[in-house]
């Protein structure tokens, strides 16, 4: 059972979260996020938080429209593949219209691809023009751990949180303004192609 | 209250007796208290003791406090609702074989209490028990009703009903029998306080008897698996149907018998200690949500113990507001149980000071108070045996989250060897570290909670082994060398020992059984710990923590780099090179 007692409309929504946060096995670890490829580099791809439930898809389908990229739902960090991703290609949830899905495009499906950068949406305007703002490991762990899952949907145990830390040190972060995505996905472009090391890293 | 002059209002107060009960059961409240002293109110406002029968609504707690008291405590249906009693010591139970690392000698005192499947949620769990226990019995019970109301043996597991109102419970099938008939002991207890945490058990109480034999003809005879009054008063076949036997002719009975009585009530004692105790972090969180100030509440209760064919006792209810009318009829024992409920709240409202005038203000700390109070209150028990803090006042530390300060405070002053500060170790959690900042995963829940400042050094010690008053020390110390005035000290304090309780909680942290080694060898490499700063207040190391604590203070102001009131955590590269503690650091400094 899913969830008990839904009123229709409740349904997809809860059965794309189940499928999302259940599909980990073994040490894997489920990541209920979305999923955007890179602008212009093949087998890359940047991770948008779920954080924001008023926000939902919004980022990443603002992403793929300006970049014109795959976009899907649900990552799966493998045990076995360092630093890689793989896409789970879940529907997403259409802006501004309840109960509409998108599905995911093919090209977000099944494969395994390095992450970029994790970006975290947020409503309140940034000071940063480009539409952007670097943030710490552990600032986007407030936001990405709620919505990782280890097998059976449970909750990260340390190793699996550890885990997930280290590989966002790996990664870039953004904090990215919703007010102004056009900026920020050029900004975002430009950052991710140069590779720029980040400044403002958390230490654990 | 005090005048003008500081003096007591000698006035006389006011009781009110509420709730939903006859003047029969509810007057033994009423003679025990001192006419010259009490009167009457006239509504259920204006009054400084509350006799409440049942459980009032929450609103009744908000003018509670050390000159208003009420006979409840918030929080209290952790144990007086059937299932939740259960769900607490199997809670605290929990938390104890993981302060064990896997069970023990502290783990196995908590198994007294029958497995129980609350509904709907426990339903094929006990399905499942069922099925694979098919010749085992269980018994249907309401969660909140009372005087056997509804109780029934389970006939087929099917039928078991889903709704929330109801739970099953295993049906200890092998009873001590008393002259062939089942019997309860119903024991009564008082929670007198909940910080520090004083719990009670009366002398006298009774052997509650089935009215029908415990044997295979009457199997399903609910007039011999059934013990209670009210049930066992319809059964018009029996010569006697409600007999109570007071503890003291059943404790001689036992004896004539060849039992040690005494074993079985040091049992029984500790088994209720040990349920008050279960419930003390609910009623301590539910207290603070009803804003009650728990100085102004108490709770008596009784409490169903069965005793089984080994002489091992099992908790199967506790009461909300015990009956005190008279069941039994005078020649099986009604005369008997009447002066001994009269008695029993005569001893309580005596003890909790009732009948003495409100005392003057004193100059004491509250340290001193609390203990001068504790004091006072065990030598005016009359008939009430202190288990908590008992006469080994350390013996229910370990079973507490973590003990707040006034237990902490109590337990040293009453013990007669020196106590342990209790540490503390990583439960259910992982922390993070930024520049300035301690973040705390919960490995439970799959949160992530951001620590200020200050709770970000008292997790850290916390979690390298210091007990909480040298984390406490440490921040008093740096308020010293920030503040203007010197520190509320023991404000401070309260606060680090609430803080790591709430923790603990959470699941975050446990009691440690195991001091780390590393600390003991640290101390043998001590320097002596150095002349405090001049015109220095604080004097708890000399006083609250003894002399042995000191060098610890001082090492763990290094260990995390303390220097007028500013420090940093490690960064990544320093715990790096100090692999599994930052102990090898900070030893390294010393030398």
């Amino acid at each position: 059972m899913v969830h008990p007692r839904l009123p229709l409309s409740a349904v997809a929504p809860a059965l794309a979260r189940c499928l999302a946060t259940q599909a980990a096995k073994h040490d894997d670890i489920a990541i209920d996020a979305g999923l955007v490829a890179g602008p212009d580099q093949a087998g890359a791809m940047f991770m948008v938080s779920h954080s924001e439930p008023i926000l939902r898809d919004a980022l990443t389908l603002s992403l793929a429209t300006h970049w014109r990229a795959d976009y899907g739902r649900g990552a799966l960090l493998k045990a076995s593949v360092d630093d890689h991703v793989e896409g789970l290609g879940l529907p997403l949830q259409a802006p501004d219209q309840e109960g509409m899905f998108l599905p995911a495009m093919a090209g977000m499906t099944g494969n395994t691809a390095q992450v970029l950068a994790v970006l975290v949406p947020t409503k309140a305007p940034l000071e940063d023009k480009s539409g952007v703002q670097a943030m710490t490991v552990n600032e986007v762990l407030r936001h990405l751990v709620a919505n990782c899952c280890s097998e059976d949907g449970r909750p990260l145990d340390t190793g699996g949180f550890t885990r997930l830390a280290d590989w966002l040190e790996g990664c870039e972060r953004y904090l990215v303004d919703m007010n102004n995505p056009e900026a920020a996905a050029a900004a975002l472009s430009g950052r991710c192609s140069q590779r720029a090391p980040q400044k403002a890293s958390g230490s654990r | 209250m005090s005048n003008r002059n500081g003096e007591r209002d000698k006035m006389t107060r006011h009781y009110w007796m509420g709730g939903n009960r006859s003047y029969e059961e509810d007057r033994f409240f009423e003679e025990s208290l001192d006419k010259s002293l009490w009167q009457q109110a006239e509504t259920s406002e204006q009054w400084h003791a509350c006799w409440y029968t049942g459980m009032p609504d929450p609103e009744f707690f908000s003018q509670v406090g050390p000159e208003r008291k009420i006979n409840h405590i918030p929080g209290n249906n952790a144990l007086t609702v059937k299932s939740r009693l259960y769900r607490s010591l199997m809670d605290l139970r929990e938390r104890v074989e993981r302060q064990e690392e896997g069970g023990g000698h502290l783990t196995d005192r908590l198994a007294f209490v029958p497995g129980v499947f609350s509904m709907p949620e426990d339903y094929h769990d006990f399905q499942q028990a069922a099925l694979e226990n098919p010749g085992k019995r269980w018994i249907l019970k309401p969660k909140n009703a009372a005087r056997g109301k509804g109780i029934q043996l389970v006939g087929d597991p099917a039928d078991v009903p889903m709704e929330s109102s109801w739970m099953v419970q295993e049906y200890l099938e092998n009873p001590h029998t008393m002259h062939g008939r089942k019997y309860v002991l119903r024991l009564y207890v008082l929670v007198s306080s909940v910080s520090p945490f004083r719990v009670y058990l009366y002398r006298q109480g009774f052997a509650k008897l089935a009215s029908a034999p415990y044997d295979q003809k009457n199997a399903d005879n609910p007039y011999s698996y059934l013990t209670n009054p009210d049930v066992n008063a319809l059964n018009l076949e029996a010569d006697v149907p409600v007999e109570f036997v007071d503890f003291e002719r059943y404790r001689a009975w036992l004896r004539e018998q060849g039992h040690d009585d005494e074993a079985l009530f040091a049992k029984i004692e500790d088994m209720v200690a040990l349920t008050c105790l279960a419930a003390l972090e609910p009623m301590r969180e539910r207290s603070r949500v009803v804003g009650a100030d728990t100085r102004g509440c108490y709770e008596l209760m009784g409490i169903d113990c069965l005793v089984d064919d080994s002489l091992k006792p099992w908790i199967l209810e506790c009461n909300l507001s015990p009956s005190l009318g008279v069941c039994a009829g005078p020649e099986s024992g009604g005369d008997i149980e009447e002066s001994i409920k009269g008695a029993l709240i005569a001893d309580m409202v005596e003890m909790l000071g009732l009948n003495r005038p409100a005392g003057a203000d004193s100059a004491d700390s509250t340290a001193e108070r609390l203990i001068r109070e504790t004091r006072a209150e065990i030598a005016n028990s009359g008939g009430f045996r202190n288990l908590i803090p008992g006469s080994d006042p350390t013996a229910y530390l370990p079973f507490m989250a973590l003990p707040r300060l006034p237990d902490w405070v109590v337990a040293r002053a009453l013990s007669d060897r020196p106590v342990k500060q209790p540490r503390l170790e990583r439960w259910m959690s992982e922390e993070t570290f930024s520049e300035d900042q301690v973040y705390v995963y919960d490995t439970r829940l799959g949160h992530l909670s951001s620590l200020n400042e200050t709770a970000s050094l008292i997790w850290l010690m916390a979690t390298e082994g210091a007990g909480p008053d040298d984390i406490a020390s440490t921040l008093v110390d740096s308020a010293f060398k920030s503040m203007p005035v010197a520190p509320d000290a023991w404000a401070i304090r309260n606060d680090v020992w609430n803080t790591l309780a709430d923790w603990v909680n959470n699941r975050f942290l446990v009691q440690s059984e195991n001091c780390p080694a590393e600390r003991v060898t640290l101390e043998s490499v001590q320097p002596p710990f150095p002349e405090r700063p001049p015109g220095c207040r604080w004097c708890w190391p000399a006083v609250a923590f003894g002399p042995d604590s000191l060098p610890t203070v001082q090492r763990w102001s290094i260990g995390l780099k303390l220097c007028c009131s500013r420090w940093r955590f490690p960064t990544r590269r320093e715990k790096t090179r100090c692999p599994g503690s930052k102990l090898s650091g900070i030893r390294r400094a010393l030398r």
